[in-house]
């Protein structure tokens, strides 16, 4: 049984440079800003290339990259929750770090709604509504029920329906699409 | 990547799903560093390989102290044999139903029984729990097995000129009566998701002699090596497999020695 994980052959060049835009995109609506989305979507390939004998074997590799993208940003946090506490507006410049989006005050209030959310909410909201995954699948990568996926929706919209985040971007983005 | 899905259409939610998308698009994307994941990939995997071995080996030091060597007592190819630390009932104290102690198999596989070179074994270590390494752990996809007794580990080691060390720990895990398979399909479940970054896994074919035994390399070159008979399970890790058919052979031999001893037959 040779190790072979390391061989450039093995497809793994490819699996990451398909879905590194995508990844990165993901884990930076979960983390915020792009420096940590780079480094989390590092440690995500990271731990799929370690395990790239079986990854690529698996019935859906898609579905353990995300798995191991929550459960690396949810060690994430958990290691910075001591100094990281939620705002009601970000400091000037933080949410923006090299991404170059400074002018649009509308994604900042984004952010700002998915930084009020616990992890896995965010988690929930993210995999819902950016990934456009289905409850159950939802359900499988953060190892959970699926009313576990409804009732974490739910809180997570009711939380931002309730400090009126939501109905805001919702209403800005309504009066984009009425301006254009 | 997945079915996408229509519900959720409130719109607030569409709008949420439309901003969600419209600021993950604005990230600027890098050139994926393929390369530094794959180095960083192989030090992972290098670290728990020393990590694993160090613990083993440290475990070993502290609790080397308290084996108990059996005067008198000599297996077939000369090694002592040892025998528990720790007090065992004597069977006429045991119900019938349950299961024997550690001690009564710790000596399941003899140094003479994986080739001509092999000594041990060398040292001990207590398992409270089958273990399948850290990565499991942290996946959240195996939990330990308990077993009903404490369960010592053995070291056999074989030194080729010429060639690094090749090291294999055994023990004997029992569980409650009736809970064998669900142990082992514990383990295959394990293996289907990914635990212990398994490159190969194989359900060996050893059926007179054991119920069902699987064997899997991890990253690092780690090979473990199940067998369950009854409640039992026996298992063996060998930290550096050597690659190629030698190792394929090898595992036979093992796992065949392994189901033996396990049923005695």
């Amino acid at each position: 049984m040779p190790n072979t994980q390391d061989s450039s052959d093995d497809g793994f060049d490819r699996f990451m440079a398909e879905r590194w835009p995508r990844v990165v995109r993901s884990a930076f609506l979960l983390t915020g800003n792009q420096h940590d989305a780079e480094d989390l979507a590092q440690a995500a390939f990271e731990r799929a290339c370690a395990a790239w004998g079986r990854v690529r074997r698996a019935d859906n590799p898609d579905a353990y990259l995300h798995r191991v993208l929550v459960n690396c940003n949810r060690g994430r946090f958990r290691t910075r929750r001591v100094i990281e506490t939620p705002v009601a507006v970000l400091p000037e410049g933080l949410q923006n770090v090299g991404d170059h989006s400074e002018a649009h005050s509308e994604r900042d209030a984004l952010m700002a709604v998915l930084n009020d959310l616990a992890p896995r909410q965010r988690a929930v909201i993210v995999l819902r509504y950016y990934e456009d995954l289905t409850e159950a699948q939802t359900a499988d990568i953060l190892r959970c029920s699926v009313g576990t996926v409804k009732s974490q929706t739910s809180k997570a919209l009711a939380r931002l329906r309730k400090n009126g985040r939501l109905a805001e971007f919702a209403q800005t983005s309504k009066s984009q699409k009425g301006a254009a | 990547m997945y079915d996408t899905i229509d519900d959720d259409t409130e719109p607030d939610t569409d709008a949420l799903r439309s901003g969600l998308r419209t600021r993950a698009d604005l990230v600027t994307i890098s050139v994926p560093p393929i390369p530094a994941v794959r180095e960083r990939a192989r030090r992972r995997r290098t670290r728990r390989l020393v990590r694993a071995l160090s613990g083993v080996a440290a475990a070993s030091a502290v609790v080397g102290g308290v084996l108990v060597w059996a005067p008198g007592r000599e297996s077939d190819d000369g090694a002592p044999t040892t025998t528990a630390p720790w007090p065992t009932p004597s069977p006429s104290l045991s119900p019938s139903s349950s299961p024997s102690l550690a001690v009564s198999t710790s000596e399941y596989l003899r140094a003479a029984d994986l080739g001509a070179g092999w000594t041990g074994p060398v040292g001990s270590t207590t398992s409270p729990q089958l273990d399948m390494g850290s990565a499991c752990e942290e996946e959240g996809v195996f939990h330990p097995q308990i077993p009903v007794a404490p369960t010592l580990n053995f070291r056999y080691t074989f030194s080729p000129p010429g060639k690094p060390a090749i090291e294999a720990f055994e023990a004997v895990y029992t569980f409650a009566p009736g809970t064998g398979n669900a142990v082992m399909n514990r383990v295959d479940t394990a293996l289907g998701l990914l635990c212990e970054q398994a490159e190969d896994v194989r359900a060996l074919d050893t059926p007179t002699v054991d119920d069902d035994s699987t064997a899997y390399t991890t990253g690092g070159g780690n090979c473990y090596i199940l067998v369950r008979s009854g409640d039992q399970v026996a298992s063996v890790v060998v930290p550096v497999m050597p690659s190629g058919s030698d190792a394929t052979a090898w595992i036979d031999l093992v796992t065949r020695q392994m189901g033996k001893r396990l049923t005695g037959g």
